[in-house]
């Protein structure tokens, strides 16, 4: 690993900005319940990367995610997706702005209960213009026979891999998993990783992993380390590991 | 420290967080109470009214009419066992003339009873003093005819009595328990201004009339357990010879009897009205606190760990029923004092009383309190079984995963390519089949309630259309103070205006058949008649067989008699002939109990010859002041009715009174319609919450997600729409059985436009509702939704 200032670029970008952030600031609440989430982050985030942000509880991971993601706007500062001032969108934009760019994979799946996998996938497939098909993208998760069991009758891990379908499915150029592999045990934690990792490398996607996990470290371009809302470090990994090759 | 014990501080808390919910409810239970409290109240403070006013006036038992006896006949009445008093008197109708207006009205001159302590169907004085029995001329005008006609003591007008024009002083105002409702004889409604009772001291009335030691009518009032139909028999046998029409008993008394109709009204809104809320009331409850469980899981578990017991963590669920009872109960209690007291203020316009004052009995408050706060915890018990029966450890275990299957409709392939939302939709309805139902039941409550109200006001139109447009369509009625041979055709053709005249005959008959009878009037018309249709079920008309019996409907009902059955057939005046007549045919007719036949048949009957005692007249509206005139000056030949313009009043009176009534029960099925959608909207978001963020979160607007709160609740509204019509069927027929008297019957006449028009309010309602609950999507916190989890 290189580098180890908190700098607002990850080094050597080969490849164009995705996201631009500037002074973001979000404070929840007001005087003196105040609680300050970020503390002026400047990160650049760059196509087709694999970021890592790891921090302990409450250091203000998430909500940069919220705000990457257009779930959450900053209190202060400036947020730039491509050439797109996030900070200035309306609700509706933001929302549309999830709808064509975003794909997002939670702890806790977030799968519709009433859905199969399959209308699960269908139901970003159905908002996109080109999306992967439906069973192409559980395919691609390793979920080709599972397509129509619904929620409860799949395990957590594939649950969690449906979820994943369905972030991917939409082609977006921008994945967000917040403690993807949280709620899973290793060996399904890193089929998880090991279908996001695949999502990144032949589609491009640009793609933010929150995790407690240090291990999963290893897989990212980029390391960014959280502290008290604040970026306390960027490491530039110089070679990837796979995804196989992690445990814990 | 708080007032509160900790578990009441949740549960105050609770009710807040709920507080949308709460008030729904709680104006479901409201609306049951109000209307109890309102219709029972009222029914108590006429029914005491009534009590006091008849006990304190001596109201009579029986009553008959005759055509003359000597007063020495009193003697044998008052002979009849079982009766204790006796009082005769001299009755006539007359027309009645007040300067300045055109049109005859008619009056009922009665003499007044005497001056005794112990006077039957005393006088309540209202104002003025009695006649002065040396005085000729004076009168004591009742309270209505005084009122409607700006009459006070002092006012003058003049009667036609037995052919001459007598001018009357009015000496004073009074009230009597005869005449609580004041109705002309023909008459569907009161009309004050054209139809008065006033009392004259009996030997200034008697002279005039040519009574002079006789009397044509009596009342009687009974010893405690005497039997009435003994009575009423004796009193046949003694006055038979002097042309008695039969006595009767209070149950045949106008006034008594159109009394005793609005009663049954009011019991009849009692019972089906409040139930109909309760059990809406106890389902909303039910899946309210059913939902509270389910989201309060661990909470319930932790209180079981601390050691609550389970009967207290049931009585913690119970008590917020209780708590939105209780609320109910009051807005409840204060609305239907306020309906109460405005109902009776217009049963004041009605009902003549000295004293009418809405009081509300305190137990009534207890009965409306008992039987909303039963169906509360009853629908609230049911739900805390579920509390009851979790363990503290599974409780504070997160609920496993939501399990669904693709619904039957999907499984049998009928539901195709529905798209991802509409699965969504379809299977959360299926998922929960008895809470769907119950969603879909109290939706369907309402619009029944709906379309039998709307239905009634629709019946109540036909009923009226019916009786002036195919069974009374005369503009005119004149009665001739005597029968009058058939020559008399042709002297009412001449008076002015009048474009067709037809003679009529009514004769008061018993009928019998088999162990039942039944006293009516038999009216004989002739064949090929304009003026008056009699119609079958079907809506045929159908033409008056040269001897036979046409029945309506209620009055073969009565008699148990169907066409073809022989009735025997009593006349109660004249020769009292009798005879036996078969029915030909039975006829829909709603106002009161009808019974036809030609009138050359009906006079072959009781043997009278051709005559008649009433025309029907056909007018030129642009000479009806020619033959008011003309008819004023040639007393002494009948009374005139007007029966146009009695339609013209009621239609008025209908009118008003059917608005306000539209929008009492429009308001109150919007209230259930409102609080059921409203209820099923809040906990499918609140069940939904996760998903409906999740979607937004993959990029779907807010409109596309409101759609999926909207469709299921359209889905639900949907279903319960057949359904309701269905209810609202049932509801008009049970409404027609139990609101039906002899003096009216209700007809069936639920139209499509009422199933449409009751739909739509359900329709407006239930999206109103759910209006409201979609705008809390718009405050969906998407983040901190994501974060919990399920």
């Amino acid at each position: 690993m290189t580098g180890s200032e908190p700098t607002i670029r990850p080094e050597a970008p080969g490849e164009p900005v995705a996201f631009r952030a500037r002074g973001l600031t979000k404070v929840y609440g007001m005087g003196d319940s105040a609680v300050h989430a970020l503390r002026g982050v400047d990160i650049d985030l760059h196509e087709g990367d694999f970021v890592v942000l790891l921090g302990p509880s409450g250091s203000g991971k998430s909500t940069l995610l919220n705000i990457l993601g257009g779930l959450d706007r900053p209190t202060a500062g400036t947020l730039h997706f491509r050439d797109r001032d996030l900070t200035a969108s309306s609700d509706r934009e933001l929302t549309t702005f999830r709808r064509r760019h975003v794909g997002f994979i939670f702890q806790f799946y977030n799968l519709i209960p009433s859905l199969t996998a399959r209308e699960n996938v269908a139901l970003v497939t159905e908002l996109v213009d080109k999306p992967l098909p439906s069973d192409e993208a559980l395919r691609l998760v390793g979920l080709g026979d599972r397509m129509d069991h619904f929620p409860a009758q799949m395990s957590g891990g594939e649950q969690q891999r449906v979820a994943v379908a369905r972030a991917v499915a939409k082609r977006p150029e921008v994945l967000l998993c917040d403690e993807p592999t949280g709620a899973l045990d290793s060996a399904t934690g890193v089929r998880v990783l090991e279908a996001l990792a695949e999502v990144n490398r032949t589609l491009g996607t640009t793609t933010v992993v929150i995790t407690h996990n240090a291990s999963i470290a290893g897989m990212a371009n980029h390391v960014v380390r959280f502290g008290d809302g604040r970026v306390v470090s960027i490491e530039t990994n110089a070679t990837k590991r796979k995804a196989s090759e992690l445990s814990w | 420290m708080s007032p509160l014990p900790a578990l009441d501080l949740k549960l105050v808390r609770d009710m807040w967080h709920r507080r949308g919910q709460v008030l729904a409810i709680a104006l479901v239970i409201a609306s049951a109470v109000a209307t109890l409290v309102m219709a029972l109240s009222a029914l108590r403070s006429l029914s005491d009214a009534r009590e006091a006013y008849y006990d304190r006036q001596r109201f009579a038992h029986v009553f008959v009419t005759l055509k003359r006896a000597p007063e020495s006949v009193a003697a044998r009445l008052r002979d009849i066992k079982g009766v204790a008093q006796v009082e005769t008197r001299v009755a006539r109708l007359v027309t009645i003339e007040i300067e300045g207006v055109t049109e005859p009205l008619r009056g009922l001159a009665l003499s007044l009873p005497e001056r005794n302590e112990t006077a039957l169907n005393a006088l309540v004085l209202r104002s003025g003093r009695l006649p002065d029995p040396d005085r000729a001329g004076e009168v004591l005008l009742h309270e209505g005819f005084a009122t409607a006609n700006g009459f006070g003591p002092g006012a003058t007008f003049s009667a036609i009595m037995n052919g001459r024009k007598q001018r009357l002083t009015v000496t004073g105002v009074a009230l009597s328990p005869e005449h609580i409702y004041v109705i002309g004889p023909g008459d569907l409604v009161p009309d004050n201004k054209r139809y008065g009772v006033f009392w004259m001291g009996r030997e200034t009335l008697s002279a005039i009339l040519n009574y002079e030691g006789a009397f044509n009518d009596a009342s009687l009032r009974l010893l405690r357990g005497a039997v009435t139909k003994d009575v009423v028999a004796a009193v046949d046998h003694v006055l038979g010879p002097f042309g008695a029409a039969g006595a009767y008993d209070r149950s045949e008394q106008g006034s008594h009897a159109f009394l005793e109709s609005e009663f049954g009204q009011l019991s009849a809104m009692a019972g089906i009205i409040p139930p109909i809320f309760l059990i809406v009331a106890a389902f909303l409850l039910y899946s309210v606190i059913s939902r509270q469980i389910e989201t309060q899981r661990q909470e319930i578990g932790l209180l079981k760990a601390f050691g609550y017991s389970d009967a207290a963590v049931a009585w913690h669920f119970i008590k917020f029923a209780v708590a939105v009872s209780v609320l109910g109960l009051i807005l409840g209690w204060l609305a239907g004092a306020w309906f109460g007291y405005q109902v009776t203020e217009l049963y004041r316009e009605y009902f003549r009383f000295p004293a009418l004052s809405f009081a509300i009995a305190p137990d009534i408050l207890f009965t409306s309190a008992a039987v909303s706060l039963a169906a509360s915890c009853g629908g609230a018990l049911v739900a805390t079984r579920q509390a009851m029966r979790l363990t503290p450890a599974v409780a504070m275990a997160p609920p496993r995963p939501a399990t669904y299957r693709p619904s039957l409709l999907e499984r049998i392939g009928v539901l195709r390519d529905l798209g991802t939302t509409g699965y969504m939709i379809v299977r959360h309805v299926t998922r929960f089949p008895a809470r769907s139902g119950m969603t879909i039941t109290g939706i369907a409550l309402s619009l029944g309630l709906l379309i039998a109200t709307l239905q009634f006001m629709d019946a109540v139109t036909l009923m009226i259309d019916s009786f002036f447009f195919r069974t009374q369509r005369q503009d005119v009625t004149l009665r001739f103070v005597e029968l009058r041979a058939d020559a008399v055709h042709g002297e009412v053709a001449r008076l002015p205006g009048v474009m067709r005249a037809e003679l009529r005959r009514a004769v008061g008959v018993k009928l019998t058949h088999g162990p039942r009878n039944k006293r009516v009037a038999i009216l004989g018309i002739d064949p090929g008649s304009d003026l008056s249709q009699q119609v079958d079920a079907a809506g045929n008309v159908v033409d008056l067989p040269p001897s036979g019996l046409l029945l309506s409907k209620r009055l073969a009902e009565h008699l148990d008699a169907k066409a073809g059955d022989l009735i025997d057939v009593a006349v109660l005046e004249g020769r009292r002939a009798h005879a036996s007549v078969q029915v030909t045919r039975i006829i829909d007719e709603y106002v009161g109990l009808s019974a036809y036949m030609q009138r050359a048949a009906l006079n072959r009957l009781t043997g009278d010859g051709t005559v008649a005692d009433s025309a029907w007249l056909k007018i030129d509206p642009a000479r009806e002041d020619a033959l008011f005139a003309e008819v004023k000056q040639t007393p002494g030949l009948f009374t005139i009715q007007l029966q146009r313009r009695a339609y013209f009043m009621f239609r008025d009176l209908l009118d008003q009174n059917m608005m306000t009534m539209v929008w009492f029960y429009v308001g109150f099925a919007s209230v259930i319609a409102f609080g059921v959608a409203y209820n099923a909207s809040r906990i499918t978001l609140s069940e939904r919450a996760h998903e409906l963020a999740t979607l937004r979160v993959l990029g779907y607007h807010k409109r596309e997600v409101a759609l999926i709160l909207v469709g299921e609740l359209a889905l639900l509204t949907l279903v319960s729409l057949p359904l309701g019509c269905l209810i609202g069927y049932g509801l008009a027929t049970l409404m027609m059985e139990m609101f039906e008297t002899d003096l009216y019957q209700i007809p069936f006449g639920l139209t499509p436009a009422t199933y449409g028009w009751s739909s739509i309010v359900i329709i407006i309602a239930a999206a109103f509702s759910c209006a409201v609950v979609a705008r809390r999507i718009q405050t969906l916190d998407l983040v901190r939704v994501l974060k919990a989890q399920d």
